[in-house]
């Protein structure tokens, strides 16, 4: 039973391998982006309005890249796929649960993401940002809620996913989502900035346990108990998601069989 | 003279043929139209949420105010917008060239550029030409720039025919090393990454930036030079005339380069 999963994970890295090329340009993009971001955030230093230090900003803009590259995953391209093409069927038929094989194969495609876009940024950021490696404790945390994270990502974007059965296409779909994913997670701007009222907007929102989470244990912003809270609340909302999910896809499941597929 | 015009108005004619045409098979999937301009609304309110959270911190980014950003990043937008609109299409070239379409347009009584061109209405960017058309009315409005006057009516249309000229020239030399290559894609991917620059005024970059946003990917010609303008930053003047000269320039240069690479093409022959 796993063998069959662990093929999918390996199918998901093989995949990305074919396709390496792409990787280099985004891990690209993501420079190019730091480098306007870095540029901007120091012309408001430079102003001297800016209330906390710049370098605390640029590190975590730097790990929010870091996090985003590594675990924003999306299921929208490979249900899009499949639904315009029809092949949708035939994972049906398949001895295999479709949201386990997506699972799987965006394992797969998550470390080879966290090999070739994760980590090159992560050193940029030891090289020219002087990030401070965060103690052991929270180093392990910071990993296990990058794992959540991406838990987190993937029940999102699988709940998303299902409205491609009734619109047919899947990158307005994703785009939308990965749009509203960088406003709200922090990958765009430091959520430990927000003024009180927004900031109470994006605490019950899912998205800000995406990256904010993960970047204020490894900044050591969040330790010992509040680490473990961050970590618990990422868990209950990977249920909540999970659970929507579901109930999202049983619905498009009735979907299919109206269409007759 | 009279022979261009009749040849002009031959080609709008043929061009509108095309672009009812590209519209009766667009139509057809409706909602994929619909998915499309909704998720550009979202991707430049995404852009607008960020400089909004910015300006809870300050009140102004190296002398620009919010509502100045907000005219900066409608302008940029508006002219990017209309040049993806009709001229994006160059993006594709290099999948005309190696999937053997390229010679189909070279055997047409038509210029393989204007085909090019005229294959493809990138309408995904129709929402944000709306939306920067009224993020611009709406900030020139709130700082009180009256854009009907004769000098800025006359300055913005020289901008914004130039502007596109920018965006077009920049494309074409990117697309056209495909010619040699067959693949020119990633390198114009770099021009649309570079584009982001344009919202954020020019003189927060360092020297390096600033110069590739003049000369390899050239957009402050048609984002933050003609914005000064509007905003009575005379320093800029110099910039400003040379925004209007800018487009029309690289992009007979652009031209050449076509021309060279197109002469220097060999069928894939598939």
């Amino acid at each position: 039973m796993i063998r069959k999963y662990l093929e999918f994970i390996r199918i998901g890295f093989r995949e990305s391998t074919a396709y390496r090329f792409n990787a280099v340009m985004s891990l690209v993009a993501s420079i190019l982006y730091l480098v306007m971001v870095y540029a901007i955030w120091t012309a408001i230093d430079a102003s001297g309005e800016l209330a906390t230090p710049l370098s605390g900003v640029l590190t975590y803009v730097l790990l929010g890249q870091v996090v985003s590259n590594s675990v924003f995953v999306e299921a929208e391209s490979f249900i899009s796929e499949r639904v315009r093409e029809g092949t949708i069927v035939n994972e049906l038929k398949r001895p295999v649960s479709l949201r386990l094989q997506i699972y799987a194969y965006l394992i797969g495609k998550t470390l080879f993401n966290i090999l070739t876009k994760g980590v090159p940024v992560l050193l940029i950021g030891y090289i020219f940002l002087d990030i401070q490696t965060p103690a052991a404790v929270n180093l392990a945390g910071f990993i296990a809620s990058l794992v959540l994270s991406f838990h987190l990502v993937f029940f999102f974007s699988f709940m998303t996913s299902m409205l491609i059965f009734w619109t047919e296409i899947g990158w307005g779909i994703r785009a939308m989502r990965g749009n509203i994913q960088d406003v709200f997670s922090g990958v765009l701007f430091p959520l430990y900035l927000l003024p009180v009222g927004l900031a109470s907007l994006f605490d019950v929102l899912p998205f800000k346990w995406m990256a904010d989470g993960p970047i204020r244990i490894f900044r050591m912003d969040a330790t010992g108990g509040e680490m473990l809270n961050i970590l618990g609340i990422q868990f209950v909302w990977i249920i909540v998601l999970m659970v929507l999910g579901e109930l999202a896809w049983r619905k498009a499941k009735r979907k299919m069989t109206v269409q007759g597929g | 003279m009279k022979e261009r015009l009749s040849t002009l108005r031959k080609y709008l004619s043929i061009y509108w043929m095309y672009f009812r045409q590209y519209w009766k098979t667009r139509l057809v999937y409706k909602t994929d139209f619909a998915v499309g301009f909704v998720a550009q609304l979202v991707n430049l309110g995404a852009s607008l949420a960020f400089l909004t959270l910015l300006f809870t911190q300050v009140d102004n980014i190296n002398g620009w105010t919010f509502n100045e950003m907000l005219f900066l990043a409608g302008m940029g937008g508006v002219i990017m917008n209309t040049h993806h609109i009709f001229l994006f299409n160059m993006f594709n070239l290099e999948d005309y060239i190696v999937e053997g379409n390229m010679d189909r347009f070279l055997v047409r009584p038509l210029s393989p550029l204007f085909q090019v061109y005229a294959d493809e209405v990138s309408d995904n960017n129709l929402s944000k030409l709306i939306a920067n058309t009224a993020l611009v009315l709406y900030s020139a409005g709130q700082i009180g720039i009256n854009l009907l006057t004769p000098v800025n009516l006359l300055y913005g249309i020289a901008a914004l025919i130039s502007g596109i000229l920018v965006f077009a020239a920049a494309y074409m030399a990117f697309a056209t090393t495909s010619f040699w290559t067959g693949r020119s894609r990633s390198a114009i991917w770099l021009i649309f990454r570079l584009s982001d620059y344009r919202r954020y005024p020019y003189n927060i970059y360092s020297l390096p930036i600033q110069t590739i946003l003049v000369t390899a990917i050239p957009v402050a010609f048609a984002s933050f030079f003609p914005a000064t303008f509007f905003l009575e930053r005379n320093s800029w003047r110099i910039w400003q005339l040379a925004s209007i000269v800018a487009g029309p320039v690289l992009y007979f240069l652009a031209l050449k380069f076509w021309k060279f690479g197109l002469s220097n093409y060999s069928s894939t022959g598939s």
